[in-house]
C-alpha cells in the first residue's frame, strides 16, 4: 500500500517538474517581455521580483533579463535533448536490429565497435568532438548522441537475436516483406516500451551533459543562452547575486529530476514486481 | 513401530494449521488449509507431495522463517510445548537451532560461501553460549566425524566450495545437530544429490536418529524414496493433508485415491529415473482455492457430493486417517 | 587465477587499439591540415616539417595510424604550444591533484552511501528506505557543478568555512615529494600543511562525491536484498543467530563483491565528473588542464589528455575485475 502510494508521488512530482520547464519553455518569453540578449547596465544584478525595471526573476550582470534567458535555456536544452534521443534511439534500433540480424562475424565486429565507444569514459569523447570540431548545435547533438545509441542497439539488438530464431520472421521474409518489414511490424512493436523507458533516462542524462559542455563553453555558440552557461558567465557574481547561481541550476535540476521520476515510474508500471522490491 | 495414538509424546503437533500469504493491499492466499499431524519424539515423518502442494512452506513456517508480515498462521502449531503461530519474535528466535534444527535442499546454496564449515558451525554452537573457544573447537570436530567425516580436522578448514555436494549437506547436518535439536527438519535434502549419497545420507539421518532421539520431519516428492525410511508419511496436495498413517500401510494400503494415484507412479523397480506415467491433471495452484475436495477434478472415484463443501480428516484404517468421502 | 587476470588483462588489448584508432581518426578527421592542427597557431614552417616528420603526416594514412602509435606507446604526445612543455610532462604534473580528489571523494561517497544502502535494505519498505530512494534521485538529477556553485556560495560566501578555490595556498612551502598533498605535507611532518590540504580539497570532493551517493547507495541496496534472498542466509537465521549477527557476518560479506565491483565502475562517471568540478574549483588537476588545452585549441595537449583518461578508465574497469577475483575465495582457488 505504501509503496503504491509512493509510485503514484513519482508519478505526480515527475509532471509537475517536467511540466513546469515545459510551460517555461512555451511562455516564459511572452512573460518576460525583453530579449534574452537585450543588455540594460542601469539594471545590472537586479534581484527577483525586484522594484525596479519589471525583471521578475532579476537580471545577470549586464543587465540582462533572467526570465527571458532561462526561457531560452529550457528550449536549448529540451531541444538538444529531444534530437539527441530520437537520433539515438534511430541509429541505435538500427544498428542494434543490424547486428542481431546479420549475427556471426559480422554481429561481432559490430559488437566490438560498439564496446570501443563503451570504453570512452562519459563527457570526454563528448569533449574531445567538440573540441576537434569546434561547438556548434550540430555538434553538440552529434557529440551527446555517440555514446547514447549504446543502450537502444543492445535492447534492439536481443530483440533481433530472439526473432531470428523463430520461425514465423522467415515466413514473413519469404513473403516479401524484407528487412523494412521485419523491422517495422517484429522489433520495434516490441521494442516500444523499454525504448521509451531509455528515452526518458537517455534525456535526462543528456541535459546533464549538454548543461555540463555549455558550462566548460563547448556547447552551443555563446548568443544563445544555456542554463550551463548562465552558470559558468554568472560563476564571479554569485556572492552579490544569489540568483545567477541558484536559478539556472534549478532549471536544470528540475528538468532532470522530472525525467527522471517519470522515467522509474514508468520502468515500475512496466514491472510492478521490481516497484514493490525498490519501494 | 511408532503407535499414531501416542500424541502424548509429540515432539510437533500441527492441529487445524492453515497458511496465509500476505499478497499486499490487504488481500490474502491461502495456501495451507487445516492440516493436522504429529511428531513422536524419535520418529522420522515423511510429508510428501508434489511442487506447489505447500510442504515447503509447511517446513519453513515451523521456524517462522518468512520475512515479518508476510504469512499469517491460523490453528496451532506446537514444538516443545511452544505454540508458534502466537509465540512472540523473540521466542522462536531461540528456538531456532536449539529445540528445531533444518537442512535444505541445495547444499550449495545454504552454504556461506565465504566461510569455513568451522567458523558455520562454531556459530551455530556459540549460539547457546557457555562453552569455550578450545571447547567449541573440539565440539566442531566431534560433530564432524559424527556425520562421518573419515578427516574432520581438515575438512573443518574448507570452503563450502572445496566440499562435494554429499559432504556439504553432512557439513549442513552436523551444523543443525551442533545443539541436540529435538526436531530437525530436512527440506528435500538429497534432491539435489546422487542416488548413492542420497542414500548415504539418508542411512545417516536414520543413524543419528537413533542415537539422539532426534525426531526428524522430511520432506520430499519422492515417495519411493521416503517409504524406505520413513515410520510415518503424510500425503500433501495442493495445501492440503489428503492422509496420513504408518509407511507400510499406507503404502500397501493407501485409503485415498490420490495416494493410490501417487503409488501407483513408483516403478516397480529402481530403474534410473524411469517412471511411468504421471496423474493426469495438473495440481490446481494456491490462488484458485474451490470448493470440495481438492482433488475431485482429477480423482477417478469422484462423485458429485465430492464437488461440495468440507470434507474432514476421517479414520480409515485403524492407523490411518484420509480426507475422502470415498476411500479405497 | 593467473589465467583469469591475463585474460582480462589481454581481453582490454583490442578495446585499446580500437580507442586508439578512434582518437586518431578524429584527429585526422578535424578540420583544416593535420600538421597545422597538432601545432601551434603561431608555428613557423619548420615547425610543421617537424611535426610532419613526428606524426609521419606525409605518409599514407596507415603509416600515420602506425606513426600515431609508437607515439603513443613511448607516451610521446608532443608539445604544448600554451604551456611550451611536452605533454606527457605536463599531465605527468597534474595526475596526482585528480587522483588525489577522486581517491577522497569516493571515500566521502562510499562513506555515506553504503551505509545508507544497507540501511535501505534491511529496512525495505519504511520511511527511511523512502528517503534513501528520494536521496538518490536527488543526486543524480543535480548537475556537480551546480552543486559546486551552491557550495562555494553557501560553506565559502556565506559561511566562510572553507576555500573555495585550489588545493593549497600558494605560499605553503611544500617539496614535491609523492605529488600528493595529503601524503607529502604528512611525510614531511607538515600538519598544518595537511590539515589546509584538507580544507581545500573537502568542498571539491563532496561536490563531486554528491552525485555518486546516490548510485552507490542504490546499488549497495539491491546487493544487500540479493544475498538477502540466499538460501544461506536462511540457514544463517535458521541457526539460531540474532538478526544482527545474519547482517554482520552473512549478508554483508557477501554484499560486498557486488558493491566493490559497483563502486569501481562508478569510477568512470568519476572521472569526467571530475572535469567539470576541477573547473569549478579552480583544482589544479587534469580536468582543468583539459579545460584549458580546449579552449586554447592546444590540440596536442587535448589529444594526449583524452588519451591519458580513457585509458585510465580503461585500465581502472579492468583492475576492478581483478579485485572481484581476489575478494571472493571461489574465484581466489583457481576455479576460474
Amino acid at each position: 500500500m505504501q509503496a503504491w502510494r509512493f509510485l503514484e508521488l513519482k508519478f505526480i512530482v515527475g509532471v509537475v517538474c517536467l511540466g513546469s520547464i515545459i510551460v517555461l519553455a512555451l511562455f516564459g518569453g511572452l512573460v518576460a517581455g525583453h530579449d534574452p540578449n537585450e543588455q540594460n547596465l542601469l539594471f545590472a544584478l537586479e534581484p527577483p521580483f525586484g522594484p525596479e525595471g519589471g525583471y521578475l526573476l532579476g537580471t545577470d550582470h549586464l543587465g540582462r533579463d533572467l526570465l527571458a534567458r532561462m526561457t531560452s535555456g529550457a528550449r536549448v536544452s529540451l531541444a538538444i535533448a529531444g534530437s539527441v534521443v530520437v537520433l539515438s534511439g534511430v541509429v541505435g534500433v538500427l544498428v542494434g536490429a543490424l547486428s542481431g540480424y546479420l549475427s556471426g562475424t559480422r554481429d561481432i565486429l559490430i559488437q566490438k565497435v560498439v564496446e570501443t565507444f563503451w570504453a570512452f569514459p562519459p563527457i570526454l569523447l563528448a569533449i574531445a568532438i567538440l573540441a576537434f570540431f569546434g561547438p556548434s548545435l550540430t555538434n553538440v547533438i552529434i557529440a551527446l548522441t555517440i555514446q547514447r545509441w549504446i543502450p537502444y542497439c543492445r535492447i534492439a539488438r536481443a530483440q533481433a537475436l530472439m526473432l531470428r530464431s523463430r520461425e514465423y520472421i522467415s515466413a514473413a521474409k519469404i513473403m516479401g516483406g524484407g528487412t523494412v518489414w521485419v523491422l517495422r511490424h517484429h522489433i520495434l512493436p516490441n521494442l516500444l516500451a523499454s525504448a521509451i523507458i531509455i528515452g526518458t533516462f537517455t534525456m535526462a542524462t543528456a541535459i546533464l551533459a549538454e548543461s555540463s559542455l555549455s558550462f566548460l563553453g563547448l556547447g552551443v555558440p555563446p548568443s544563445v543562452p544555456t542554463w550551463g552557461g548562465m552558470l559558468a558567465e554568472g560563476r564571479s557574481y554569485i556572492t552579490r547575486a544569489w540568483w545567477l547561481a541558484v536559478l539556472p541550476g534549478l532549471g536544470i535540476f528540475l528538468t532532470v529530476l522530472g525525467l527522471n521520476l517519470l522515467g522509474d515510474w514508468m520502468r515500475d508500471q512496466l514491472d510492478p514486481k521490481a516497484a514493490l522490491n525498490l519501494s | 513401530m511408532h503407535d499414531t495414538s501416542r500424541i502424548d509424546d509429540a515432539v510437533l503437533e500441527a492441529d487445524q494449521l492453515s497458511l496465509f500469504l500476505r499478497a499486499g493491499r490487504g488481500t490474502e492466499l491461502k495456501i495451507v488449509d487445516s492440516v493436522s499431524f504429529s511428531i513422536a519424539r524419535g520418529e522420522f515423518y515423511a510429508l510428501v507431495g508434489e511442487s506447489g502442494s505447500g510442504k515447503t512452506v509447511i517446513a519453513r513456517s515451523l521456524m517462522r522463517l518468512f520475512p515479518p508480515n508476510t504469512l499469517r498462521m491460523e490453528g496451532r502449531l506446537v514444538v516443545d510445548g511452544v505454540d508458534l503461530t502466537t509465540a512472540p519474535a523473540s521466542r522462536v528466535q531461540r528456538m531456532r537451532g536449539r529445540s528445531i534444527s533444518m537442512i535444505f535442499q541445495e547444499p550449495m546454496t545454504s552454504l556461506n560461501p565465504l566461510m569455513t564449515v568451522e567458523r558455520q558451525i562454531d556459530e551455530a554452537i556459540a549460539v547457546v553460549g557457555g562453552m569455550g573457544r578450545r571447547e567449541r573447537r573440539e565440539r566442531v570436530v566431534e560433530l564432524l566425524a559424527d556425520v562421518q567425516f573419515a578427516n574432520p580436522g581438515s575438512v573443518r578448514s574448507m570452503y563450502p566450495h572445496e566440499l562435494s555436494g554429499g559432504m556439504r549437506q553432512r557439513a549442513m547436518i552436523a551444523m543443525a545437530l551442533a545443539n541436540n535439536p529435538s526436531l530437525l527438519i530436512a527440506d528435500e535434502p538429497t534432491t539435489a544429490l546422487d542416488v548413492t549419497i542420497q542414500e548415504e545420507i539418508l542411512q545417516l539421518l536414520l543413524r543419528l536418529r537413533d542415537q539422539h532421539g532426534l525426531s526428524i520431519l522430511f520432506i520430499s516428492h519422492d515417495l519411493s524414496l521416503v517409504r524406505r525410511f520413513a515410520d510415518r508419511i503424510g500425503v500433501l496436495y495442493g495445501g492440503v493433508l489428503m492422509e496420513t498413517g504408518p509407511a507400510h500401510e499406507l503404502i500397501d494400503h493407501p485409503t485415498h485415491p490420490y495416494s493410490r494415484a501417487l503409488i501407483d507412479c513408483i516403478p516397480r523397480r529402481r530403474e534410473a529415473g524411469k517412471r511411468q506415467a504421471g496423474i493426469d491433471g495438473l495440481v490446481p495452484g494456491v490462488a484458485d482455492w474451490f470448493d470440495g475436495c481438492r482433488f475431485a477434478p482429477r480423482c477417478p472415484r469422484m462423485a458429485e457430493d465430492c464437488r461440495h463443501g468440507r470434507i474432514e480428516m476421517t479414520p480409515t484404517q485403524p492407523a490411518q486417517v484420509a480426507r475422502c468421502l470415498h476411500p479405497l | 587465477m593467473l589465467r583469469h587476470i591475463a585474460g582480462r588483462v589481454l581481453g582490454a588489448v583490442p578495446v585499446v587499439l580500437l580507442v586508439a584508432l578512434g582518437i586518431f581518426a578524429l584527429v585526422r578527421l578535424a578540420p583544416g591540415d593535420a600538421a597545422s592542427t597538432l601545432a601551434a597557431e603561431d608555428a613557423t614552417e619548420a615547425d610543421l616539417a617537424r611535426m610532419r616528420a613526428q606524426w609521419g603526416l606525409d605518409q599514407p594514412v596507415l603509416v600515420q595510424f602506425f606513426y600515431f602509435l609508437t607515439n603513443l606507446a613511448r607516451l610521446d604526445f608532443g608539445t604544448s604550444y600554451r604551456y611550451h612543455a611536452p605533454v606527457t610532462e605536463l599531465i605527468g604534473q597534474r595526475l596526482p591533484a585528480t587522483i588525489e580528489l577522486a581517491v577522497i571523494a569516493l571515500l566521502i561517497a562510499a562513506a555515506i552511501a553504503v551505509p545508507l544502502g544497507v540501511a535501505t535494505a534491511l529496512r525495505k519498505g519504511s520511511w527511511l528506505d523512502g528517503l534513501g530512494s528520494l536521496v538518490a534521485v536527488l543526486g543524480v538529477s543535480a548537475p556537480s557543478f551546480w552543486i559546486g556553485i551552491l557550495l562555494v556560495l553557501f560553506v565559502s560566501g556565506y559561511l566562510n568555512l572553507l576555500p573555495s578555490s585550489g588545493r593549497i595556498p600558494l605560499d605553503v612551502p611544500l617539496r614535491e615529494m609523492t605529488g600528493f598533498v595529503l601524503i607529502d605535507s604528512l611525510l614531511q611532518g607538515q600538519v598544518g600543511v595537511f590539515r589546509q590540504g584538507l580544507e581545500h580539497i573537502l568542498l571539491p570532493a563532496t561536490t563531486l562525491a554528491f552525485g555518486m551517493i546516490g548510485i552507490i547507495a542504490r546499488i549497495s541496496r539491491s546487493a544487500v536484498i540479493d544475498v538477502g534472498q540466499e538460501e544461506f542466509v536462511v540457514t544463517a537465521v535458521a541457526k539460531g543467530l540474532k538478526r544482527r549477527e545474519v547482517v554482520r557476518n552473512h549478508l554483508l560479506p557477501n554484499a560486498t563483491v557486488p558493491i566493490i565491483t559497483i563502486i569501481g565502475l562508478e569510477l568512470g562517471t568519476l572521472i569526467s565528473g571530475s572535469i567539470v568540478v576541477e573547473v569549478v574549483f579552480s583544482w589544479p588537476g587534469l580536468g582543468s588542464l583539459l579545460y584549458s588545452a580546449v579552449t586554447s585549441r592546444d590540440i596536442p595537449l587535448t589529444t594526449g589528455i583524452v588519451i591519458s583518461y580513457t585509458f585510465i578508465f580503461i585500465s581502472l574497469n579492468v583492475l576492478v575485475d581483478l579485485v572481484y577475483v581476489l575478494i571472493d575465495p571461489r574465484l581466489r582457488v583457481g576455479r576460474a
